[in-house]
């Protein structure tokens, strides 16, 4: 049993943080808002970019589907999923979720499945494609096809 | 980690609202998509910081921390070469003071399976899962000024107590702590209280003038 150490430190940001002025989190929650909608357009931009470099890999992933090529996807999905919903595109993060858990899934039991990945694809164009003309119920029905696509792929491979 | 309650939520609801100053704040973002950063930019420069330093891999970051005394460090768990779940690893054994015990938050979208438990045991103060709203983003940076949680060193770990709340070693272990108290309660030392002396602490008193 190895022996543990408490270390008492003085707490640097506390200190910082009670000076005079400063903002109410009501007011610095505004601060931050419309600062991202200010990029919002450069977020939808980005989605698209990304959406399309996803694309592109899928394509190779068919003839070549190398650890290194999984791993450029999980992370174009990866970045997808902090980038969309900024752009108001939650439905496109939570889909792009789901690529990185399928990917994620691929790793852990060294399956693969093309189809799987492309499923993913089109759920993603067919998001944000549709935005907010697709309603909620339906949004959530694209969604749960494609968790139950990563569960059936985690799932025959275990 | 156990996720805590909100910061914000814990504020008194009458009386003027507290005010956070993170104007003079140094805080060091770490993220290597450019998208990312400019979103973390805005939101820290939103809370009122001023010129948040950058860092696009731990190389940059552990540079930065080398010649810059830092409050906070927010951290994208995936980078290039060293993750961010190994450069807080890197920070709290680094020894180099102050920063070695910044408060630090790591960020992240997606966690493999496979880095679960390097997050657990990297010894960052809070780990926030992308995507990143400016609500969730303050509270746990309150969060994170206001806590008194002591730093914890031993073989497999170096960071902030993870124990959020006192509730003893975990279940069916003696604790290695010298205030880890049994589980079982032992015989009384001293003589019980008279009903009469319970009654008494639970009888409501007037305040004194």
């Amino acid at each position: 049993m190895s022996a543990v150490k408490r270390i008492r430190v003085p707490n640097r940001l506390a200190a910082v943080v009670r000076k005079p002025g400063g903002k109410t989190i009501a007011e610095a929650v505004a601060g931050a808002e419309a600062n991202l909608e200010a990029i919002r357009d450069d977020c939808v931009a980005a989605v698209d970019a990304l959406l399309a470099a996803m694309g592109e890999l899928t394509t190779v992933l068919k003839a070549m589907p190398t650890a290194e090529n999984q791993t450029r996807l999980y992370e174009l999905a990866d970045e997808m999923i902090g980038v969309a919903p900024i752009a108001h595109m939650p439905a496109v993060g939570a889909a792009a979720f789901s690529v990185c858990e399928l990917i994620d899934a691929f790793a852990e039991t060294s399956a693969w499945n093309w189809e799987a990945v492309a499923v993913h694809l089109n759920g993603l164009k067919l998001l944000r494609a549709m935005g907010d003309q697709i309603d909620e119920a339906a949004r959530e029905q694209v969604l749960d096809g494609l968790r139950a696509v990563v569960r059936r792929v985690g799932a025959a491979e275990a | 980690m156990t996720e805590p309650a909100s910061a914000a939520n814990q504020a008194p609801s009458t009386g003027p609202k507290p005010r956070y100053n993170l104007e003079n704040a140094k805080v060091l973002l770490v993220e290597p998509n450019q998208h990312g950063l400019e979103i973390l930019v805005q939101i820290f420069s939103g809370f009122g910081v001023r010129n948040p330093l950058r860092a696009a891999n731990a190389e940059e970051a552990m540079a930065i921390v080398k010649k810059t005394e830092l409050d906070l460090i927010v951290c994208e768990a995936q980078l290039e070469g060293t993750d961010g779940y190994d450069f807080v690893h890197w920070l709290r054994r680094c020894k180099i003071e102050p920063n070695t015990y910044a408060a630090t938050i790591i960020i992240c979208g997606h966690t493999q399976i496979s880095k679960v438990q390097k997050a657990r045991d990297c010894g960052a103060n809070f780990i926030v899962a992308k995507p990143l709203t400016p609500k969730v983003m303050i509270d746990r940076v309150v969060w994170v000024a206001r806590e008194n949680r002591a730093f914890i060193e031993c073989e497999s770990y170096l960071g902030p107590d993870r124990r959020f709340h006192s509730i003893g070693p975990p279940p069916n272990t003696e604790g290695r702590r010298a205030d880890d108290l049994p589980l079982e309660v032992g015989d009384a030392v001293e003589p019980n209280l008279s009903q009469d002396d319970i009654d008494q602490m639970l009888q409501p008193k007037r305040k004194s003038k």
